[in-house]
């Protein structure tokens, strides 16, 4: 059984307007990889087709060996895939705890929750000391780890994350990255979308340049990190 | 003075019943955005179909309420897939679909209700009907407290769903986001079902107690369509506490007036009150927020 994620010609429109012209990528298992590109660039959309947010027009994505492109988003993430919407997408009016049960929804394995739940708490002692607070409380960073901690309660063997790093100071996205880390040593596989492209590509084993719905570029990270086309265009250098 | 007091409670009784219609309404709309016109008409329905079973079997009336329960949670469970399609299906506008297509309801209920039983009002005789027992020096209509207290138990049990159970974590959660709901493992479509269902039983439920203590007749439900408005506006849209508060209120509201200014003002009053709530407090009671 092929495990991770492959998308083989993925398009994607809104209305009639194609966002996303016939991308292929694949994400191995254990691997972190990014998609990098400028706003606008079809990252997000991306994203939420793979996770069955929206319908695609053409192409294919199969999960661990499923085809997931026809399943709605509630059965892609029962097959152990789990997205971190763009802004976050946190339950306001829910208390830390609950956004955190919500994430366990679809499991039954009452041992696992817990022992997810404790592992989170680890990852995020933040989240421990607020977690009777309500989720629209929070700061931006907090409910970023929230957004992540939440994401990590599914179970999920894989995880999609849509800007981590987006409005957020420094010192804490530093820390975000960090995490992405640490969950990858965990096991698990991490889909990022980034536009601090010099952050993802120094995490990430390999990267995805996305310019206007149409790969531009792929490799290994340090490759990409030190091609020109990309330091200029991304990295904000000009060293070439 | 004891006039007064006897207002205060037969207000409270009533707004017991109203309680249980403005959570459901207040819940379908929160989860589904639709603002159910037919909400009248769903309680007409209720109010209908226990006096034809009790017509047809001579079974008291309140003794069917819980089949009545089920009997419209089944209807709204296969019913409501039919509403999304109407306000989804590549609909630039789907809140004013919902309204056009729930009021065509509302209009094609009553107006059958109408053709298939005529014009004549109808009454219901349950075994509580006629029964007053006194406190203090309060006489207390027995059906009345028997309804209230039976819709504050059920609306009680509902919050307790909402709040305590996985099921209401889901509710919830798909009412505040439904897109990300659904990325947490929720099956959104299948809640908005169960939360329409859940909706029509506590209407048919208070449709049996209305028709019961006033009376049943096709005509019944646009008050009490007005009524939900005021309640979830009041209340503030898509709070469940707020719409609780607002259901007591117009209780007492529609009490007071009857006794103090006259039934026929009772519009009059309900919308000039809620308007000056809106001057106050442009969110409602309670503003937004489970």
């Amino acid at each position: 059984m092929a495990t991770g994620l492959n998308v083989k010609n993925l398009k994607v429109a809104y209305g009639n307007i194609e966002a996303v012209h016939g991308v292929s990528f694949d994400v191995k298992e254990g691997e972190i990889v990014t998609l990098i590109g400028a706003n606008g660039a079809g990252k997000s959309t991306i994203l939420r087709a793979v996770s069955g947010m929206i319908p695609i027009k053409e192409g294919s994505i199969e999960f661990d060996g499923t085809l997931t492109d026809r399943l709605p988003s509630h059965k892609v993430t029962q097959l152990g895939m789990a997205h971190v919407p763009e802004g976050r997408g946190i339950f306001t009016r829910m208390s830390v705890l609950d956004n955190l049960k919500v994430g366990a929804y679809q499991r039954n394995d009452k041992q696992g929750i817990q022992t997810d739940l404790e592992m989170v708490f680890e990852l995020f002692p933040r989240l421990a000391e607020r977690s009777q607070q309500l989720g629209g409380t929070l700061s931006g960073g907090e409910q970023q780890m929230l957004a992540v901690g939440r994401a990590l309660m599914t179970g999920a063997s894989m995880l999609l994350l849509d800007e981590p790093s987006m409005g957020l100071a420094p010192v804490l996205v530093e820390s975000i990255f960090e995490v992405c880390i640490d969950i990858r040593e965990q096991g698990k596989t991490i889909l990022l979308v980034e536009q601090n492209a010099a952050m993802a590509l120094a995490i990430a084993d390999r990267g995805y340049v996305l310019e206007t719905g149409n790969i531009a570029l792929s490799g290994q990270a340090d490759y990409l990190a030190n091609h020109p086309e990309v330091s200029k265009a991304y990295l904000g250098g000009d060293i070439a | 003075m004891d006039l007064f007091f006897q207002t205060l409670v037969n207000g409270l009784l009533i707004g017991g019943i109203y309680i249980a219609v403005a959570a459901g309404f207040t819940l379908c709309f929160g989860v589904l955005h639709v603002i159910d016109f037919a909400v009248g008409e769903w309680v007409m329905l209720g109010a209908f179909a226990v006096f034809w079973l009790n017509f047809f079997t001579g079974v008291d009336p309140l003794i069917f309420l819980p089949l009545i329960m089920v009997l419209f949670m089944i209807v709204g469970y296969y019913f409501q897939p039919l509403l999304q399609r109407v306000i989804t299906n590549q609909q630039s506008n789907a809140l004013l679909m919902a309204l056009a297509f729930t009021f065509g309801m509302s209009i094609l209920f009553r107006g059958s209700a109408l053709t298939l039983f005529g014009f004549n009002q109808r009454s219901l005789t349950t075994f509580l009907s006629g029964k007053n027992f006194e406190i203090l020096g309060i006489s207390i209509p027995a059906l009345r407290f028997g309804a209230t207290v039976f819709a504050v138990l059920v609306t009680l049990l509902f919050m307790f769903l909402l709040y305590k159970t996985k099921l209401g974590l889901a509710v919830r959660a798909a009412a505040e986001r439904q897109d990300v709901a659904g990325l947490m493992g929720i099956d959104s479509s299948n809640i908005a079902r169960i939360v329409y269902a859940i909706y029509l039983g506590l209407t048919a439920m208070s449709g049996t107690f209305l028709g019961s203590i006033f009376s049943v007749h096709p005509d019944m439900g646009l008050r009490y369509t007005l009524f939900a408005f005021f309640v979830v506006v009041a209340g503030g849209l898509g709070s469940i506490q707020g719409a609780i508060l607002a259901g007591i209120m117009l209780g007492l509201i529609n009490s007071f007036v009857a006794v103090y200014v006259g039934g026929q003002y009772i519009f009059l009053i309900l919308f000039t009150v809620l308007y000056l709530i809106l001057l106050v407090a442009p969110k409602g009671i309670l503003g937004k927020g489970w």
